[in-house]
């Protein structure tokens, strides 16, 4: 079976090489490295969907879903959604020598304010591929 | 005793003017049917996290409702009129502070296969 966490530094990889070069660059995080303050930074969740056969250690087809959640002012939000969806959209996962499908969009959230920080913005925009 | 059955094209076209009508009450009984059963998937995800022992928002699951847009389209998931359905945004998507819970994705993972194969159904049955 993939290993997930593997999948997820395989991802933040694409994400921050992309997110890296913009003039003030910033970055993608797992959940819990998430800055507590601050802003314009997107947080990575991935999980996997039903189907999939485990035979021995292979799971295939293992399908996989992941969201991508800017956080910051609405218009960052909106680029860094752009950004998100230009590093991933029609990309591949590699991990271990083994090639995903490409990543497909699947369904976004519209955007809403945090209920716990004033003027923190976000919006989720997630998308599947599969092993 | 002999019996002989003969079918013209009269009884053909009188079979196939049928078709129509049973195929649309089939596909309307198949998706209301799958829009039920995905609602009843997504209400027991939800319920998974939000029970009745203590944790919050408890009357977010009660809030999913499956109903009939027209005959074949249907509409499920929270009702944000009903309990804490107006949560539904940040549980089913996510937040800052709190991971996508996907009850209702991962309803349609389940369900869309089943709803695929209840609709060739309705085909197959109309010519048997």
């Amino acid at each position: 079976m993939t290993a997930t966490n593997a999948q997820v530094a395989a991802l933040l990889a694409m994400l921050n090489a992309d997110l890296a070069s913009l003039s003030t660059p910033r970055s993608a995080y797992e959940r819990d490295d998430a800055p507590t303050s601050g802003r314009d930074y997107v947080i990575l969740d991935i999980s996997r969907m039903a189907g999939g056969n485990l035979r021995g250690d292979v799971l295939s087809p293992s399908r996989w879903r992941l969201t991508v959640r800017p956080v910051g002012s609405v218009t960052n939000v909106r680029a860094l959604l752009d950004r998100c969806t230009n590093a991933l959209e029609h990309k591949r996962v590699t991990v271990a020598g083994q090639e995903s499908t490409g990543i497909s969009f699947e369904t976004e959230s519209a955007m809403s304010e945090s209920s716990s920080q004033v003027g923190l913005w976000s919006a989720g925009r997630s998308f599947t591929y599969a092993y | 005793m002999r019996l002989i059955i003969t079918h013209g094209i009269g009884d053909l076209a009188r079979d196939l003017s049928k078709k129509p009508a049973m195929a649309r009450k089939g596909f309307e009984s198949a998706v209301k049917r799958n829009a039920q059963a995905g609602n009843a998937k997504a209400k027991a995800f939800a319920s998974e996290q939000h029970t009745m022992f203590g944790d919050e928002d408890v009357t977010y699951p009660p809030s999913f409702t499956a109903e009939a847009r027209t005959g074949l389209r249907w509409e499920y998931g929270p009702d944000q009129s009903i309990g804490d359905g107006s949560q539904a945004e940040g549980y089913e998507h996510g937040s800052i502070n709190s991971p996508p819970h996907n009850d209702l994705g991962r309803s349609l993972d389940l369900q869309a296969p089943l709803l695929a194969k209840d609709a060739g159904d309705v085909v197959d049955r109309l010519f048997w």
